[in-house]
């Protein structure tokens, strides 16, 4: 492997897989307060 | 990739262990830092490079290189996170980044220098003497409790050497410019050499000398990891001392272990929680210190 291509990669990677695990996290708690916001809702309505 | 391709590249890392028996210990390695930054709100490089040049007997410039990449995966998630809670003090991370790249690109070449002035196995007892110095000194201030101790006036605030700058989001009026350059060029002088910051070396230094608050250190600190770290892996990167079969082990691991340290985190007492923390740091330090004393036996 080309050292250049090797430093991207070391870069690159590691960078997109912390962000990629954060933008993860944040979806699932959006989703999961959004299902909480929709219950309560419901619960309100009825 | 194949996966026998895969092997053959992992079989390459000269370690104690190889192949699958070397890719399981990183996970698991990966996965005990994980807990310790869901549990205690620290990196985990400073306990990632010694093991890995002890423990599995890395190469300590590898295990240097590879810890900065993996720094990188392992701080952008909280950067950002800090970055939307407004938590970064723009200017002052941005003053402490450019001097801290300098600073790495002095500390890569002090680490060169020392290594090829003492050869591989005097440099490998320096580095251990230099991690037992410091793990030591962490584990003495996370017991004594710093932050408590806080001063009104911090040490750079008492600085006299123009020009002076403003951090209004700290609410300092004004702090000498070279004194913030100077600390910058110091920790990243200590990221260059030993490939460890964050939760260690920044974060108390922004708290302690520079006076931020204790959230804006840490998201401040966050960023000036992230650029020393990008700095230390393209110069250590160049050499060939920084592989990703080191790399994403230990950030999958660590991805894993995040879960189970903030569980845990939950369900413990915070004046329990930093004793904890103290003794993993001394028990790590002891480990290195008879390690240590059977290398110079040799």
């Amino acid at each position: 492997m080309h050292p250049a291509v090797k430093i991207i990669l070391l870069v690159v990677l590691p960078l997109a897989w912390g962000l990629g695990i954060e933008y993860a996290v944040e979806l699932y708690r959006r989703r999961r307060r959004r299902k909480q916001a929709e219950q309560q809702l419901e619960q309100t309505e009825s | 990739m194949s996966w026998a391709q895969l092997m053959d590249s992992l079989y390459a890392v000269e370690a104690t262990l190889a192949g699958p028996w070397l890719l399981a210990a990183l996970l698991g390695m990966g996965l005990a830092v994980g807990m310790l930054t869901g549990l205690f709100g620290v990196g985990g490089a400073f306990m990632i490079t010694p093991l890995l040049a002890n423990l599995l007997r890395i190469d300590y410039s590898l295990a240097v290189g590879s810890s900065m990449s993996f720094t990188l995966g392992s701080s952008s998630a909280g950067w950002v996170r800090h970055m939307r809670l407004g938590n970064v003090a723009r200017k002052t991370m941005l003053i402490l980044a450019g001097s801290a790249v300098c600073g790495t690109i002095i500390g890569a070449d002090i680490h060169t220098a020392l290594r090829t002035h003492f050869g591989k196995h005097d440099f490998s007892l320096i580095m251990d003497v230099l991690f037992i110095a410091l793990l030591a000194l962490v584990a003495f201030l996370v017991l004594k409790g710093t932050s408590r101790e806080r001063e009104e006036t911090c040490l750079l605030q008492r600085v006299s050497i123009p020009p002076y700058i403003r951090i209004r989001v700290a609410h300092i009026r004004g702090i000498s410019l070279p004194g913030l350059c100077v600390v910058g060029i110091l920790m990243g002088m200590c990221k260059g050499v030993m490939g460890i910051g964050g939760g260690v070396i920044f974060m108390p230094m922004l708290l302690l000398v520079v006076g931020l608050s204790m959230h804006q250190s840490v998201g401040t600190s966050l960023g000036v990891v992230l650029c020393s770290s990008l700095a230390g892996v393209v110069i250590y990167g160049a050499k060939g001392d920084a592989s990703l079969w080191i790399v994403f082990p230990l950030l999958v691991g660590s991805a894993a272990g995040i879960q189970v340290g903030t569980f845990l985190c939950e369900r413990l007492q915070a004046s329990r929680l930093r004793r904890y923390f103290a003794f993993v740091v001394i028990a790590v330090a002891l480990y290195l210190s008879i390690n240590f004393i059977f290398k110079v036996q040799r």
